[in-house]
Protein backbone atom coordinates (compact mmCIF):
# COMPACT_ATOMS: atom_id res chain seq x y z
CA UNK A 1 0.00 0.00 0.00
CA UNK A 2 1.26 3.47 -0.79
CA UNK A 3 2.33 5.36 2.12
CA UNK A 4 0.72 8.81 2.34
CA UNK A 5 2.61 12.24 1.21
CA UNK A 6 2.49 13.93 4.56
CA UNK A 7 3.09 10.70 6.35
CA UNK A 8 6.65 11.33 8.21
CA UNK A 9 9.81 9.93 6.17
CA UNK A 10 10.97 6.86 6.90
CA UNK A 11 14.21 5.09 7.12
CA UNK A 12 16.09 1.76 7.22
CA UNK A 13 19.32 1.01 8.05
CA UNK A 14 21.39 -1.80 6.14
CA UNK A 15 24.25 -3.22 7.66
CA UNK A 16 24.86 -0.07 9.70
CA UNK A 17 26.63 -1.66 13.07
CA UNK A 18 26.10 -0.44 16.39
CA UNK A 19 27.82 2.79 17.41
CA UNK A 20 26.96 4.27 13.59
CA UNK A 21 23.44 2.81 14.11
CA UNK A 22 23.26 4.84 17.53
CA UNK A 23 24.18 7.73 16.18
CA UNK A 24 21.82 7.81 13.21
CA UNK A 25 19.28 7.24 15.42
CA UNK A 26 20.03 10.03 17.44
CA UNK A 27 20.34 11.90 14.50
CA UNK A 28 16.70 11.00 12.51
CA UNK A 29 14.93 10.91 15.99
CA UNK A 30 15.91 15.01 16.30
CA UNK A 31 14.75 15.35 13.00
CA UNK A 32 11.63 14.10 12.67
CA UNK A 33 12.08 10.88 10.55
CA UNK A 34 10.94 7.41 11.57
CA UNK A 35 13.35 5.18 11.75
CA UNK A 36 12.20 1.45 10.90
CA UNK A 37 13.24 -0.59 13.57
CA UNK A 38 14.23 -4.04 11.24
CA UNK A 39 17.06 -5.59 11.48
CA UNK A 40 17.64 -6.28 7.34
CA UNK A 41 19.92 -9.45 6.23
CA UNK A 42 20.01 -9.85 2.30
CA UNK A 43 17.68 -13.16 2.44
CA UNK A 44 14.83 -10.85 3.12
CA UNK A 45 15.67 -8.12 0.87
CA UNK A 46 12.81 -9.10 -1.41
CA UNK A 47 10.37 -9.27 0.67
CA UNK A 48 11.06 -7.04 3.29
CA UNK A 49 11.73 -3.64 1.16
CA UNK A 50 8.20 -3.28 -0.70
CA UNK A 51 6.71 -4.62 2.18
CA UNK A 52 8.08 -1.49 4.88
CA UNK A 53 8.60 0.98 1.34
CA UNK A 54 11.21 3.15 3.08
CA UNK A 55 11.85 6.49 2.14
CA UNK A 56 15.99 6.48 3.24
CA UNK A 57 17.92 3.42 3.12
CA UNK A 58 21.45 3.83 5.06
CA UNK A 59 23.43 1.13 4.28
CA UNK A 60 27.41 0.01 4.94
CA UNK A 61 29.33 0.94 1.43
CA UNK A 62 30.76 -2.48 2.58
CA UNK A 63 28.04 -4.34 3.04
CA UNK A 64 27.91 -7.57 1.58
CA UNK A 65 23.60 -7.07 1.01
CA UNK A 66 24.37 -4.11 -1.68
CA UNK A 67 23.93 -6.06 -4.94
CA UNK A 68 20.83 -7.89 -3.68
CA UNK A 69 19.38 -4.07 -2.85
CA UNK A 70 20.25 -2.98 -6.18
CA UNK A 71 18.50 -5.56 -7.57
CA UNK A 72 15.46 -5.20 -5.74
CA UNK A 73 15.62 -1.50 -5.83
CA UNK A 74 16.44 -1.87 -9.91
CA UNK A 75 13.08 -3.84 -10.03
CA UNK A 76 11.01 -1.69 -8.14
CA UNK A 77 11.57 2.05 -9.13
CA UNK A 78 9.06 3.68 -6.41
CA UNK A 79 11.47 2.26 -3.50
CA UNK A 80 14.25 4.46 -2.84
CA UNK A 81 17.54 4.57 -5.71
CA UNK A 82 21.06 4.85 -4.98
CA UNK A 83 22.52 8.63 -4.61
CA UNK A 84 26.13 8.50 -6.60
CA UNK A 85 25.57 10.52 -9.45
CA UNK A 86 26.04 14.16 -8.56
CA UNK A 87 28.42 17.01 -9.42
CA UNK A 88 29.73 19.93 -7.17
CA UNK A 89 28.76 20.28 -3.24
CA UNK A 90 26.76 16.71 -3.20
CA UNK A 91 29.37 15.00 -4.77
CA UNK A 92 32.04 15.93 -2.19
CA UNK A 93 29.35 15.29 0.61
CA UNK A 94 28.81 12.03 -0.79
CA UNK A 95 32.23 11.10 -1.09
CA UNK A 96 32.62 12.21 2.60
CA UNK A 97 29.81 10.52 3.84
CA UNK A 98 30.81 6.74 1.55
CA UNK A 99 34.60 7.64 3.06
CA UNK A 100 34.95 9.07 6.19
CA UNK A 101 31.51 7.62 7.59
CA UNK A 102 31.27 4.47 5.57
CA UNK A 103 27.30 5.49 4.21
CA UNK A 104 25.61 5.16 0.74
CA UNK A 105 22.45 6.11 0.65
CA UNK A 106 19.42 5.45 -1.18
CA UNK A 107 16.06 8.02 -1.65
CA UNK A 108 12.84 7.87 -2.64
CA UNK A 109 11.55 10.65 -5.31
CA UNK A 110 9.75 12.13 -2.13
CA UNK A 111 13.62 13.29 -0.60
CA UNK A 112 14.24 16.51 -2.41
CA UNK A 113 17.55 17.68 -3.45
CA UNK A 114 17.79 20.43 -0.62
CA UNK A 115 16.76 18.16 1.98
CA UNK A 116 18.95 15.71 0.78
CA UNK A 117 22.02 17.62 0.70
CA UNK A 118 20.99 18.99 4.20
CA UNK A 119 20.58 15.36 5.14
CA UNK A 120 23.96 14.38 4.33
CA UNK A 121 25.56 17.08 5.62
CA UNK A 122 23.87 17.04 9.17
CA UNK A 123 24.65 12.73 8.99
CA UNK A 124 28.32 14.11 8.15
CA UNK A 125 28.67 16.44 10.92
CA UNK A 126 26.87 14.73 13.46
CA UNK A 127 28.66 11.10 13.32
CA UNK A 128 31.86 13.33 12.93
CA UNK A 129 31.05 15.34 16.24
CA UNK A 130 30.06 12.47 18.15
CA UNK A 131 32.99 10.52 17.11
CA UNK A 132 35.54 13.53 18.52
CA UNK A 133 33.29 13.96 21.37
CA UNK A 134 34.09 10.27 22.20
CA UNK A 135 37.46 10.49 21.17
CA UNK A 136 38.31 13.61 23.90
CA UNK A 137 36.13 11.78 26.49
CA UNK A 138 38.01 8.61 25.76
CA UNK A 139 41.10 10.59 26.01
CA UNK A 140 40.38 12.30 29.29
CA UNK A 141 39.39 9.76 31.02
CA UNK A 142 43.31 8.29 30.08
CA UNK A 143 44.74 11.62 31.57
CA UNK A 144 42.33 11.42 34.71
CA UNK A 145 43.90 7.54 35.00
CA UNK A 146 47.52 8.54 35.19
CA UNK A 147 46.59 11.47 36.76
CA UNK A 148 45.25 9.33 39.85
CA UNK A 149 47.51 6.64 39.72
CA UNK A 150 50.12 9.54 39.61
CA UNK A 151 49.18 10.86 42.80
CA UNK A 152 49.34 7.50 44.60
CA UNK B 1 60.30 0.63 -25.71
CA UNK B 2 59.84 3.63 -24.23
CA UNK B 3 59.49 4.11 -20.42
CA UNK B 4 57.79 7.19 -19.62
CA UNK B 5 59.58 9.39 -16.62
CA UNK B 6 57.76 9.42 -12.76
CA UNK B 7 57.17 12.84 -13.13
CA UNK B 8 54.96 12.98 -15.55
CA UNK B 9 52.41 11.09 -13.73
CA UNK B 10 50.07 12.97 -12.27
CA UNK B 11 49.60 10.87 -9.14
CA UNK B 12 51.35 8.03 -7.81
CA UNK B 13 49.69 7.10 -4.92
CA UNK B 14 46.26 5.17 -5.82
CA UNK B 15 44.04 3.02 -4.36
CA UNK B 16 42.05 0.13 -6.82
CA UNK B 17 39.39 -1.87 -5.68
CA UNK B 18 38.87 -5.41 -6.29
CA UNK B 19 36.56 -8.74 -5.16
CA UNK B 20 37.96 -11.64 -3.99
CA UNK B 21 37.53 -13.59 -7.18
CA UNK B 22 40.31 -15.88 -9.36
CA UNK B 23 39.84 -13.37 -11.88
CA UNK B 24 41.29 -10.98 -9.49
CA UNK B 25 44.93 -12.24 -10.18
CA UNK B 26 46.14 -9.41 -12.70
CA UNK B 27 45.96 -6.74 -10.05
CA UNK B 28 47.24 -9.33 -7.24
CA UNK B 29 50.28 -10.65 -9.98
CA UNK B 30 51.08 -6.37 -10.34
CA UNK B 31 51.09 -5.77 -7.15
CA UNK B 32 53.13 -8.61 -5.75
CA UNK B 33 55.48 -8.86 -8.54
CA UNK B 34 56.30 -5.47 -8.56
CA UNK B 35 55.24 -3.94 -11.64
CA UNK B 36 53.22 -1.30 -10.13
CA UNK B 37 56.18 -0.24 -8.91
CA UNK B 38 58.33 -0.54 -12.19
CA UNK B 39 55.42 2.22 -13.64
CA UNK B 40 56.46 4.35 -10.46
CA UNK B 41 52.84 3.53 -9.05
CA UNK B 42 52.04 3.12 -5.06
CA UNK B 43 49.27 1.08 -5.32
CA UNK B 44 47.04 -0.09 -2.43
CA UNK B 45 44.49 -2.54 -3.02
CA UNK B 46 41.11 -2.25 -1.54
CA UNK B 47 39.23 -5.55 -1.34
CA UNK B 48 35.39 -4.64 -1.69
CA UNK B 49 32.82 -6.64 -0.98
CA UNK B 50 30.05 -5.63 -3.69
CA UNK B 51 30.17 -4.26 -6.75
CA UNK B 52 28.05 -1.49 -5.99
CA UNK B 53 30.31 -0.59 -3.79
CA UNK B 54 32.93 -0.46 -6.57
CA UNK B 55 30.95 1.95 -8.65
CA UNK B 56 30.16 3.72 -5.72
CA UNK B 57 33.72 4.54 -4.62
CA UNK B 58 35.44 4.73 -8.40
CA UNK B 59 32.33 7.51 -9.05
CA UNK B 60 32.59 9.59 -5.85
CA UNK B 61 36.78 9.41 -6.19
CA UNK B 62 37.04 7.36 -3.47
CA UNK B 63 39.25 5.07 -5.59
CA UNK B 64 41.22 5.63 -8.57
CA UNK B 65 40.09 2.39 -10.51
CA UNK B 66 39.12 -0.80 -10.47
CA UNK B 67 37.86 -4.33 -11.06
CA UNK B 68 34.90 -4.22 -12.92
CA UNK B 69 32.11 -6.62 -14.70
CA UNK B 70 33.05 -6.25 -18.82
CA UNK B 71 28.92 -4.86 -18.83
CA UNK B 72 28.86 -2.55 -15.47
CA UNK B 73 30.75 0.22 -17.51
CA UNK B 74 28.62 0.46 -20.16
CA UNK B 75 25.56 -0.21 -18.04
CA UNK B 76 26.76 2.75 -15.94
CA UNK B 77 26.73 5.41 -18.99
CA UNK B 78 23.46 4.28 -19.73
CA UNK B 79 22.04 4.36 -16.02
CA UNK B 80 20.69 1.04 -16.67
CA UNK B 81 19.65 -1.00 -13.19
CA UNK B 82 21.25 2.03 -11.14
CA UNK B 83 22.11 5.50 -11.45
CA UNK B 84 23.77 6.72 -14.58
CA UNK B 85 27.67 7.31 -14.89
CA UNK B 86 30.26 8.50 -16.85
CA UNK B 87 32.60 4.96 -16.55
CA UNK B 88 35.30 4.04 -19.02
CA UNK B 89 37.63 1.20 -19.64
CA UNK B 90 40.65 0.64 -21.70
CA UNK B 91 41.96 -2.15 -20.51
CA UNK B 92 39.84 -6.21 -20.39
CA UNK B 93 41.40 -8.15 -17.24
CA UNK B 94 40.59 -11.45 -18.85
CA UNK B 95 38.09 -14.04 -20.48
CA UNK B 96 36.04 -16.36 -19.68
CA UNK B 97 36.13 -17.60 -16.42
CA UNK B 98 32.70 -18.18 -15.39
CA UNK B 99 30.03 -21.49 -15.19
CA UNK B 100 26.22 -22.23 -14.30
CA UNK B 101 26.27 -24.73 -11.48
CA UNK B 102 23.05 -26.52 -10.88
CA UNK B 103 22.03 -28.15 -7.13
CA UNK B 104 22.63 -32.17 -7.31
CA UNK B 105 18.70 -32.42 -7.22
CA UNK B 106 18.12 -29.96 -10.34
CA UNK B 107 21.13 -31.76 -12.17
CA UNK B 108 19.83 -35.16 -11.81
CA UNK B 109 16.62 -33.72 -13.01
CA UNK B 110 17.73 -32.65 -16.07
CA UNK B 111 20.01 -35.55 -16.88
CA UNK B 112 17.05 -37.62 -16.13
CA UNK B 113 15.40 -35.88 -19.11
CA UNK B 114 18.20 -35.87 -21.12
CA UNK B 115 21.43 -38.04 -20.36
CA UNK B 116 23.33 -35.87 -23.04
CA UNK B 117 22.92 -32.84 -20.32
CA UNK B 118 25.78 -34.50 -18.46
CA UNK B 119 28.02 -33.45 -21.49
CA UNK B 120 26.01 -30.99 -23.15
CA UNK B 121 25.93 -27.27 -22.66
CA UNK B 122 22.94 -27.32 -24.99
CA UNK B 123 21.19 -30.40 -24.29
CA UNK B 124 21.21 -29.22 -20.66
CA UNK B 125 19.14 -26.03 -21.07
CA UNK B 126 17.06 -27.69 -23.46
CA UNK B 127 16.31 -30.71 -20.69
CA UNK B 128 16.01 -27.67 -17.95
CA UNK B 129 13.51 -26.28 -20.11
CA UNK B 130 11.36 -29.29 -20.46
CA UNK B 131 11.88 -29.84 -16.57
CA UNK B 132 10.53 -26.37 -16.11
CA UNK B 133 7.40 -26.75 -18.01
CA UNK B 134 6.92 -29.92 -16.06
CA UNK B 135 7.07 -28.03 -12.61
CA UNK B 136 4.65 -25.36 -13.98
CA UNK B 137 1.86 -28.31 -14.95
CA UNK B 138 2.44 -29.49 -11.55
CA UNK B 139 2.55 -26.00 -9.85
CA UNK B 140 5.19 -26.71 -8.36
CA UNK B 141 7.36 -23.29 -7.57
CA UNK B 142 9.31 -21.65 -9.76
CA UNK B 143 13.28 -22.44 -9.88
CA UNK B 144 15.60 -19.78 -8.58
CA UNK B 145 18.89 -18.57 -9.91
CA UNK B 146 21.32 -16.62 -8.17
CA UNK B 147 23.68 -14.23 -9.84
CA UNK B 148 26.56 -11.32 -8.56
CA UNK B 149 24.83 -8.24 -9.76
CA UNK B 150 21.49 -6.94 -11.95
CA UNK B 151 24.39 -5.75 -14.91
CA UNK B 152 26.83 -8.42 -14.58
CA UNK B 153 27.98 -10.29 -17.72
CA UNK B 154 27.03 -13.82 -15.25
CA UNK B 155 23.11 -12.37 -15.22
CA UNK B 156 23.48 -11.83 -19.43
CA UNK B 157 25.00 -15.13 -19.63
CA UNK B 158 22.78 -17.23 -17.30
CA UNK B 159 19.87 -15.31 -19.51
CA UNK B 160 21.56 -16.23 -22.56
CA UNK B 161 21.84 -20.13 -21.54
CA UNK B 162 18.52 -20.33 -20.39
CA UNK B 163 17.19 -18.88 -23.63
CA UNK B 164 18.82 -20.85 -25.49
CA UNK B 165 17.04 -23.62 -24.40
CA UNK B 166 13.84 -21.63 -24.93
CA UNK B 167 13.17 -20.88 -21.26
CA UNK B 168 12.10 -17.19 -20.49
CA UNK B 169 14.28 -15.84 -17.41
CA UNK B 170 11.78 -12.92 -16.69
CA UNK B 171 9.16 -15.35 -16.66
CA UNK B 172 9.27 -19.15 -16.20
CA UNK B 173 12.51 -18.89 -13.24
CA UNK B 174 12.92 -16.28 -10.47
CA UNK B 175 16.67 -14.48 -10.70
CA UNK B 176 18.01 -13.48 -7.46
CA UNK B 177 21.46 -11.26 -6.36
CA UNK B 178 23.42 -13.06 -4.09
CA UNK B 179 27.20 -12.28 -3.30
CA UNK B 180 29.39 -14.74 -4.88
CA UNK B 181 31.21 -15.92 -1.69
CA UNK B 182 27.30 -16.76 -0.01
CA UNK B 183 25.94 -18.47 -3.43
CA UNK B 184 27.46 -22.11 -2.26
CA UNK B 185 25.68 -21.85 0.93
CA UNK B 186 22.23 -20.51 -0.95
CA UNK B 187 22.70 -23.82 -3.06
CA UNK B 188 22.75 -25.91 0.30
CA UNK B 189 20.23 -24.74 1.77
CA UNK B 190 18.01 -25.18 -0.78
CA UNK B 191 17.36 -21.43 -1.28
CA UNK B 192 18.50 -21.54 -5.04
CA UNK B 193 19.11 -24.12 -7.72
CA UNK B 194 21.37 -23.15 -9.66
CA UNK B 195 23.90 -19.54 -9.80
CA UNK B 196 26.02 -18.30 -12.60
CA UNK B 197 29.14 -17.37 -11.22
CA UNK B 198 33.45 -16.85 -11.26
CA UNK B 199 35.74 -18.68 -9.72
CA UNK B 200 36.45 -20.27 -7.41
CA UNK B 201 32.75 -20.20 -6.24
CA UNK B 202 31.39 -23.21 -9.40
CA UNK B 203 34.69 -25.84 -8.07
CA UNK B 204 34.03 -25.28 -4.25
CA UNK B 205 30.45 -26.34 -4.72
CA UNK B 206 31.27 -29.10 -6.74
CA UNK B 207 34.25 -29.63 -4.63
CA UNK B 208 31.72 -29.72 -1.24
CA UNK B 209 29.44 -32.58 -3.70
CA UNK B 210 26.83 -30.10 -3.51
CA UNK B 211 26.51 -29.26 -7.20
CA UNK B 212 27.50 -29.94 -11.07
CA UNK B 213 28.94 -27.60 -13.43
CA UNK B 214 26.59 -27.77 -17.09
CA UNK B 215 28.15 -24.38 -18.92
CA UNK B 216 31.14 -22.76 -18.86
CA UNK B 217 31.35 -18.88 -19.77
CA UNK B 218 33.63 -20.35 -22.57
CA UNK B 219 30.74 -22.74 -23.82
CA UNK B 220 28.53 -20.22 -24.46
CA UNK B 221 30.44 -17.48 -25.85
CA UNK B 222 34.01 -18.19 -26.45
CA UNK B 223 36.49 -16.21 -24.94
CA UNK B 224 34.42 -13.32 -24.13
CA UNK B 225 35.26 -10.60 -21.78
CA UNK B 226 34.67 -10.84 -18.31
CA UNK B 227 36.63 -8.02 -15.88
CA UNK B 228 37.70 -4.97 -16.90
CA UNK B 229 39.69 -2.26 -15.29
CA UNK B 230 37.49 1.11 -15.31
CA UNK B 231 38.07 4.20 -14.19
CA UNK B 232 35.80 7.59 -13.72
CA UNK B 233 36.04 9.59 -17.28
CA UNK B 234 36.73 11.95 -15.08
CA UNK B 235 39.61 10.70 -13.73
CA UNK B 236 40.45 9.25 -16.99
CA UNK B 237 40.67 12.31 -18.30
CA UNK B 238 42.50 14.32 -15.30
CA UNK B 239 45.32 11.80 -15.24
CA UNK B 240 46.13 10.70 -18.67
CA UNK B 241 49.82 9.23 -18.24
CA UNK B 242 48.56 7.57 -14.40
CA UNK B 243 46.00 5.94 -16.43
CA UNK B 244 48.85 4.60 -19.13
CA UNK B 245 51.83 3.62 -16.36
CA UNK B 246 48.22 1.38 -14.91
CA UNK B 247 47.95 -0.34 -17.86
CA UNK B 248 51.32 -1.07 -18.83
CA UNK B 249 51.73 -2.88 -15.13
CA UNK B 250 48.58 -4.47 -15.87
CA UNK B 251 49.70 -5.77 -19.63
CA UNK B 252 52.79 -7.23 -17.91
CA UNK B 253 50.57 -8.78 -15.24
CA UNK B 254 48.57 -10.24 -17.68
CA UNK B 255 51.25 -11.16 -20.31
CA UNK B 256 53.24 -12.97 -16.96
CA UNK B 257 49.68 -14.19 -16.03
CA UNK B 258 49.46 -16.17 -19.41
CA UNK B 259 52.46 -18.08 -19.45
CA UNK B 260 51.52 -21.77 -18.33
CA UNK B 261 54.18 -22.17 -15.62
CA UNK B 262 53.07 -19.14 -13.49
CA UNK B 263 49.50 -20.07 -13.33
CA UNK B 264 50.03 -22.23 -10.04
CA UNK B 265 52.44 -19.50 -8.75
CA UNK B 266 49.80 -16.87 -8.69
CA UNK B 267 47.01 -19.20 -7.42
CA UNK B 268 49.79 -19.36 -4.13
CA UNK B 269 49.72 -15.54 -4.87
CA UNK B 270 45.98 -15.35 -4.49
CA UNK B 271 45.68 -17.92 -1.65
CA UNK B 272 48.34 -17.02 0.16
CA UNK B 273 48.68 -13.75 0.62
CA UNK B 274 44.74 -13.06 1.45
CA UNK B 275 43.49 -11.88 -1.83
CA UNK B 276 41.05 -15.15 -1.63
CA UNK B 277 39.80 -17.18 1.63
CA UNK B 278 39.67 -20.37 -0.31
CA UNK B 279 42.61 -22.94 -0.08
CA UNK B 280 45.46 -23.64 -2.82
CA UNK B 281 44.01 -26.79 -4.78
CA UNK B 282 40.43 -24.85 -5.18
CA UNK B 283 41.98 -22.14 -6.61
CA UNK B 284 44.84 -23.60 -8.78
CA UNK B 285 42.16 -26.18 -10.69
CA UNK B 286 40.77 -23.64 -12.90
CA UNK B 287 43.95 -20.85 -13.14
CA UNK B 288 45.81 -23.99 -14.06
CA UNK B 289 43.27 -25.27 -16.96
CA UNK B 290 41.52 -27.72 -15.36
CA UNK B 291 37.46 -27.78 -14.99
CA UNK B 292 36.57 -29.80 -12.02
CA UNK B 293 32.36 -29.93 -13.16
CA UNK B 294 31.44 -32.98 -11.53
CA UNK B 295 31.78 -34.68 -7.89
CA UNK B 296 31.57 -38.29 -9.19
CA UNK B 297 33.98 -37.49 -12.65
CA UNK B 298 37.74 -36.76 -12.82
CA UNK B 299 38.43 -32.61 -13.48
CA UNK B 300 38.54 -31.82 -17.25
CA UNK B 301 41.15 -30.08 -19.32
CA UNK B 302 39.94 -26.62 -19.93
CA UNK B 303 43.47 -24.54 -20.93
CA UNK B 304 41.16 -21.23 -21.93
CA UNK B 305 39.00 -21.68 -18.94
CA UNK B 306 41.29 -18.35 -17.73
CA UNK B 307 42.48 -16.11 -20.61
CA UNK B 308 44.59 -13.49 -19.16
CA UNK B 309 46.67 -12.61 -22.49
CA UNK B 310 46.35 -14.49 -25.70
CA UNK B 311 43.80 -13.84 -28.16
CA UNK B 312 44.29 -10.20 -27.71
CA UNK B 313 42.22 -10.47 -24.95
CA UNK B 314 43.45 -7.18 -22.85
CA UNK B 315 42.06 -5.28 -26.31
CA UNK B 316 38.29 -3.52 -25.32
CA UNK B 317 36.41 -4.32 -28.84
CA UNK B 318 34.35 -2.16 -29.07
CA UNK B 319 31.74 -4.70 -30.73
CA UNK B 320 31.61 -6.31 -27.19
CA UNK B 321 30.58 -3.47 -25.66
CA UNK B 322 27.63 -2.99 -28.11
CA UNK B 323 26.74 -6.89 -27.81
CA UNK B 324 26.15 -6.13 -23.52
CA UNK B 325 23.94 -3.35 -24.76
CA UNK B 326 21.85 -5.41 -27.21
CA UNK B 327 21.34 -8.00 -24.32
CA UNK B 328 20.55 -4.73 -22.24
CA UNK B 329 17.51 -4.47 -24.59
CA UNK B 330 17.00 -7.76 -25.08
CA UNK B 331 16.27 -8.51 -21.56
CA UNK B 332 14.03 -5.21 -21.15
CA UNK B 333 16.69 -3.49 -18.74
CA UNK B 334 17.03 -0.69 -21.45
CA UNK B 335 14.50 0.53 -23.50
CA UNK B 336 14.54 4.40 -24.54
CA UNK B 337 16.30 3.73 -28.00
CA UNK B 338 19.90 5.20 -27.96
CA UNK B 339 22.90 4.82 -31.05
CA UNK B 340 24.61 1.82 -29.61
CA UNK B 341 27.83 2.39 -31.45
CA UNK B 342 28.30 5.89 -30.31
CA UNK B 343 27.45 4.90 -26.21
CA UNK B 344 29.83 1.73 -26.95
CA UNK B 345 32.49 4.14 -28.19
CA UNK B 346 32.31 6.42 -25.80
CA UNK B 347 32.84 3.94 -22.46
CA UNK B 348 35.56 1.41 -24.44
CA UNK B 349 38.64 3.10 -25.27
CA UNK B 350 40.55 0.92 -27.83
CA UNK B 351 42.61 4.30 -29.41
CA UNK B 352 43.49 4.42 -25.55
CA UNK B 353 44.61 0.91 -25.51
CA UNK B 354 46.73 0.77 -28.77
CA UNK B 355 48.59 4.13 -27.53
CA UNK B 356 49.98 2.63 -24.63
CA UNK B 357 50.40 -0.75 -25.83
CA UNK B 358 52.70 0.63 -29.07
CA UNK B 359 54.62 2.64 -26.27
CA UNK B 360 55.38 -0.81 -24.89
CA UNK B 361 55.67 -2.69 -28.19
CA UNK B 362 53.27 -5.10 -27.77
CA UNK B 363 51.10 -6.33 -30.51
CA UNK B 364 47.57 -4.94 -30.96
CA UNK B 365 44.27 -5.76 -33.29
CA UNK B 366 44.56 -2.81 -36.25
CA UNK B 367 40.65 -2.56 -35.87
CA UNK B 368 38.03 -1.37 -33.26
CA UNK B 369 35.29 -4.31 -34.07
CA UNK B 370 35.11 -7.65 -35.29
CA UNK B 371 32.84 -9.92 -35.95
CA UNK B 372 31.84 -12.79 -33.15
CA UNK B 373 30.38 -16.53 -34.00
CA UNK B 374 32.52 -17.33 -37.14
CA UNK B 375 35.71 -18.83 -35.55
CA UNK B 376 35.58 -22.30 -34.06
CA UNK B 377 38.84 -24.14 -32.87
CA UNK B 378 39.32 -26.28 -35.25
CA UNK B 379 39.69 -23.70 -38.02
CA UNK B 380 42.01 -21.67 -35.64
CA UNK B 381 44.51 -24.81 -34.31
CA UNK B 382 48.56 -23.70 -35.29
CA UNK B 383 47.19 -20.65 -36.29
CA UNK B 384 48.11 -16.81 -34.73
CA UNK B 385 47.60 -16.74 -30.99
CA UNK B 386 46.27 -13.03 -31.67
CA UNK B 387 42.87 -14.74 -32.39
CA UNK B 388 40.95 -16.95 -30.38
CA UNK B 389 38.02 -18.91 -30.97
CA UNK B 390 34.41 -16.89 -31.12
CA UNK B 391 31.71 -19.48 -31.21
CA UNK B 392 28.39 -18.96 -29.49
CA UNK B 393 26.31 -21.88 -27.69
CA UNK B 394 23.56 -21.79 -30.33
CA UNK B 395 26.07 -21.07 -33.67
CA UNK B 396 24.67 -17.11 -34.06
CA UNK B 397 27.30 -14.77 -35.35
CA UNK B 398 27.14 -11.33 -34.42
CA UNK B 399 28.58 -9.42 -37.53
CA UNK B 400 30.32 -6.04 -37.47
CA UNK B 401 27.78 -3.32 -37.58
CA UNK B 402 24.98 -5.67 -37.38
CA UNK B 403 23.29 -4.99 -33.89
CA UNK B 404 20.02 -5.16 -34.89
CA UNK B 405 20.29 -7.93 -37.36
CA UNK B 406 22.00 -10.15 -34.26
CA UNK B 407 19.18 -9.36 -32.05
CA UNK B 408 16.67 -10.30 -34.74
CA UNK B 409 18.19 -13.50 -34.61
CA UNK B 410 16.56 -14.57 -30.71
CA UNK B 411 12.79 -15.15 -30.24
CA UNK B 412 12.82 -14.07 -26.78
CA UNK B 413 13.34 -10.53 -26.76
CA UNK B 414 11.88 -7.61 -25.57
CA UNK B 415 13.82 -5.01 -27.91
CA UNK B 416 11.62 -2.83 -30.04
CA UNK B 417 13.94 -3.59 -33.09
CA UNK B 418 11.70 -0.90 -35.15
CA UNK B 419 12.33 2.32 -32.50
CA UNK B 420 15.75 1.27 -32.44
CA UNK B 421 16.49 1.24 -36.38
CA UNK B 422 15.37 4.97 -36.18
CA UNK B 423 18.48 5.88 -33.72
CA UNK B 424 21.06 3.41 -35.16
CA UNK B 425 20.53 4.20 -39.06
CA UNK B 426 23.91 3.11 -39.56
CA UNK B 427 23.58 -0.43 -38.55
CA UNK B 428 21.71 -2.83 -39.59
Amino acid sequence: MKRSAKAPLRALMVGVDGPRSEKLFQLLANVGIELIPRSVSEDSLYKLLQELQPELIFVDVNSTARDTLEHVVSSHPALPQPVVSADGDLRISLRRLAGDIGISLYVSERVSPCLLQALIDITISHCHSIGVLEQELALLADNSEIMVAALH
Amino acid sequence: MKIPRVESLEKQQLTLGYIPLTDCAPFAVAKEKGFFEEQGLEVTLSREHSWASIRDKVSLGVHDGAQMLASMPVAARLGVAGPRLDMVTAFVLDLNGNAITLSNRLYEAVVATDPDAAFSALAATQALNLVIRANAQNKRPKLRFGVVFPVSTQNYELRYWLGCGGTNPDLDIEIVVIPPPDMVDHLKSGDIDGYCVGEPWNTVAVRAGLGHVVATKYELWNNSPEKVFAVAKRWADEHPETHKAVLRALMKACAWLDQSENRLVAAEILTERGYIDQGLETVALSLCGISQRHPDRPPEDAPDFHVFNRYSANFPWLNQAEWYIAEMYRWGQLRNPVSISSIAEQVYLPTFYREVASEIGAPCPAINRKTEGNLSPQMLQNFAPHLGPNQFIDGKRFDVGKVLGYLEQHELSQANIRELRQSNETIG
